[in-house]
């Protein structure tokens, strides 16, 4: 679908799922239904290949019949292939977070919260997390759990990872002062021997922490990277007026 | 932004197919593939066929015995292909009768669906009745029942037919399922038996080529495909199956490819049972159960008549919703289930040969007209469907080669079929096939008058679970 929309020329792969695909394309444009033939005719398939096809997607109901049998509908199933739609589409927050990550020269990633932990939304593809198990796992070994525990979740994601261990209250008030002095979170050391990470809070209009921007480094680094803070509080605030962001 | 994306972004249901299916009321959507195999198979009976059919099969048509079953099996095999042309198109309890209506208009739709409505009810009759006095024998001890017994049971039978539709599809189907399987195991198991007995002498499956005739093989067959009718009835299901598209065409071929190869090695083993012992052949007398072997056929008759009644019950549905029959039939229960029209059509079934009882008649006088109307009505169904499929094909955009091709090859063969079962049972049984063509014409007049009364009826035949809004996802181009 993004490549009808990228290249309104360019034809799909004549068989499987780019075809489908655009037979679902072509019954969404036609409201008044078309015929197997019309399909056939606009995504230039041969008959034989959209007959097959589209009595496929019918028996997985993608695809509905009118009562006449004078055209196709799309069923409700389609909504299903909501999932495929987004994995095409640009996500609203990846410019900001790439922009950060032009400017600082170092691995940028954004984090969503939720009631019971964190979900990963954008991770640095140059520079991967080094020990993602247990920076889902451990609230108290990362910079972002840090900021996780610090603030209040109340967006569910039934879903996504759960933290396994739970911070002391001692810890929780040492974190929490430590934010008070700094106003970002740091951690160095604890998910890789060589690697440190800071991070300050995304929020929405109603201020709640809503999620995370980090940066990581080295450790020798760790120290001159607190000079980025203020571009990753900016990128934080071009995040908070993004309106999709309440999709997390 | 693309059409299908935006589609999906909005999410919104249609609003102009209206909020109601033609079917409204009935349980959508909830029985299972393994649901339509066994009312399909079920209403095939392999068990108590296979236990009846193939000495008398012999009898007919000598060493071509097994090659009748084998023609017919590829011949059912095409019909189940046509079948499934539709069944993954439209999904209707009024199943073959909505087919050929779909494809050939509503007259001949009706001529299709009061000859399958009379071969459902003529074949319950007739399991009813025989499954009724097998048990009544065997209650006697072997001895002859007395008529009032075997009224009794049909009383007791139909009785329980009624509750079982009335409790639900799936309450029958899984029924159905347990008693075939219990069935069909034992009768392998029994002739797996008598091979041994008879040391493996399969040299009857062989045909001896001095007993060949057209005609032989051709009655054959028809008796043959007697023994195989019931596999379309799952079709029935489909507004009551998940994904009817898939699971229902899935479930016929999966029924007529198991009943196929029952029927196949438990004919090999009766056969050469008959080679062994000409004058005394079957499998009671070889494995001297006589007593598990009819109640077998019991059993397997009475889920039989079960599963004839409920395909009737579908029918009768699907032409009550068009207006063709009175609104009672159309009524469903709190389950979502037509069970006033079931244990109507069950009274009915019970009525008739409970009649013929009370007049004095036996199960052989009721057999004289059921057995032809049985044979017509299932035959003619299944023509007019193969005749309907290229039809229907065509005029929804989508003929192929290969598809007439492949209804027009089981069309011919069961042409053939009729003609020659026509002919043969003409000279035998003369008043059985005028009664049963009398009967089917009287229907189907009666039907004809009525579209002709109610100018807006012939427009409504052919109704199927159409998409609701609900169903649909609204395009964004119609705002």
């Amino acid at each position: 679908m993004s490549r009808v929309d990228a290249e309104p020329g360019a034809r799909l792969p004549e068989k499987g799922l780019g075809l489908a695909l655009e037979i679902l394309e072509q019954v969404a444009r036609r409201d008044e239904g078309s015929t197997a033939a019309d399909i056939a005719r606009a995504v230039g398939a041969s008959r034989a290949t959209v007959y097959r096809i589209v009595n496929s997607l019918v028996r997985d109901e993608y695809l509905v019949r009118r009562a006449d049998f004078s055209g196709f509908l799309l069923g409700a199933r389609v909504l299903e292939l909501a999932a495929v739609v987004d994995a095409h589409r640009r996500p609203p927050y990846a410019p900001v977070v790439e922009a950060l990550r032009t400017e600082t020269g170092e691995a940028v990633h954004l984090f969503g919260f939720h009631s019971a932990g964190l979900t990963i939304l954008d991770e640095d593809p140059a520079h991967p997390l080094s020990d993602p198990a247990t920076l889902l796992g451990d609230p108290t070994r990362s910079a972002i759990g840090h900021l996780w525990l610090i603030g209040h979740h109340d967006r569910d994601a039934p879903r996504a990872p759960r933290w396994r261990t739970r911070p002391s209250a001692e810890d929780l008030r040492a974190i929490a002062e430590a934010y008070t002095v700094r106003g970002y979170t740091e951690q160095a050391a604890m998910l890789a021997p060589d690697r440190g990470c800071l991070a300050v809070p995304v929020r929405n209009e109603r201020a709640e922490t809503i999620g995370a921007l980090t940066l990581s480094t080295s450790i020798s680094r760790l120290s001159v990277a607190a000079r980025h803070v203020h571009a990753l509080r900016g990128g934080a605030d071009e995040l908070t007026r993004l309106e999709p962001l309440s999709g997390w | 932004m693309s059409a299908l994306a935006d589609a999906i972004r909005q999410g919104r249901p249609r609003t102009d197919l209206g909020g109601s299916s033609p079917f409204s009321g009935l349980r959508r959507r909830h029985a299972r593939t393994v649901d339509v195999v066994a009312q399909s198979v079920a209403a095939t009976a392999p068990a108590g066929v296979l236990l009846i059919h193939p000495g008398a099969l012999y009898e007919r048509s000598g060493s071509f015995a097994f090659l009748d079953i084998a023609i017919t099996i590829t011949l059912v095999v095409g019909v189940a292909l046509v079948i499934g042309m539709f069944a993954r198109r439209v999904a209707s309890t009024g199943s073959l009768y909505t087919f050929a209506a779909r494809g050939l208009g509503a007259h001949v739709g009706l001529v299709a669906g009061s000859a399958l409505g009379i071969g459902y009810l003529a074949i319950a009759m007739n399991t009813l009745s025989s499954g009724s006095s097998r048990i009544a024998q065997l209650a006697m001890g072997g001895a002859e029942p007395p008529g009032w017994l075997t009224v009794l049971l049909m009383l007791v039978f139909g009785a329980v037919i009624a509750v079982v539709i009335a409790r639900g599809l799936r309450m029958s189907t899984r029924m159905l399922l347990v008693i075939e399987s219990i069935a069909v195991l034992t009768v392998l198991g029994l002739s797996i038996a008598a091979l041994s007995v008879t040391r493996w002498d399969l040299g009857l499956l062989v045909p001896d080529p001095s007993h060949a005739s057209i005609d032989a093989i051709m009655t054959g067959v028809a008796f043959a495909l007697i023994g195989f009718v019931g596999f379309e009835s799952g079709v029935a299901l489909g507004p009551e199956t998940r994904r009817p598209f898939a699971a229902v065409p899935r479930a016929i071929l999966v029924s007529v490819g198991a009943t196929g190869i029952v029927m196949l090695v438990g004919t090999a083993a009766q056969l050469s049972i008959v080679a062994e012992q000409a004058d005394e052949a079957s499998l009671a007398t070889v494995t001297g159960l006589s007593w598990l072997v009819d109640l077998i056929v019991a059993v397997s008759f009475l889920a039989c008549a079960l599963a004839m009644t409920n395909a009737a019950t579908r029918l009768a549905f699907a032409m009550s919703r068009e207006g063709l029959l009175p609104e009672v039939f159309g009524r469903v229960s709190r389950r979502g289930v037509p069970a006033i029209g079931g244990l109507a059509l069950a009274a009915f079934v019970f009525a008739v040969p409970g009649l013929i009882y009370a007049l004095g008649g036996s199960r052989q006088e009721l057999r004289v007209v059921t057995s032809p109307g049985s044979t017509i009505g299932f035959v003619l169904a299944y023509a007019l469907m193969c005749l309907a499929a290229p039809v229907f094909l065509a005029r929804i955009g989508e003929l192929t080669v290969r598809a007439t091709v492949l209804a027009a090859v089981p069309l011919a063969g069961l042409l053939a079929v009729l003609g020659f079962y026509i002919a043969a049972t003409a000279s035998a049984n003369l008043a059985g096939v005028l009664w049963a063509l009398a009967i089917l014409g009287a229907v189907v007049g009666a039907g004809a008058v009525r579209l002709a009364r109610h100018p807006g009826l012939a427009a409504r035949v052919g109704v199927h679970d159409w998409p609701i809004d609900a169903d649909c996802l609204d395009t964004a181009e119609r705002r």
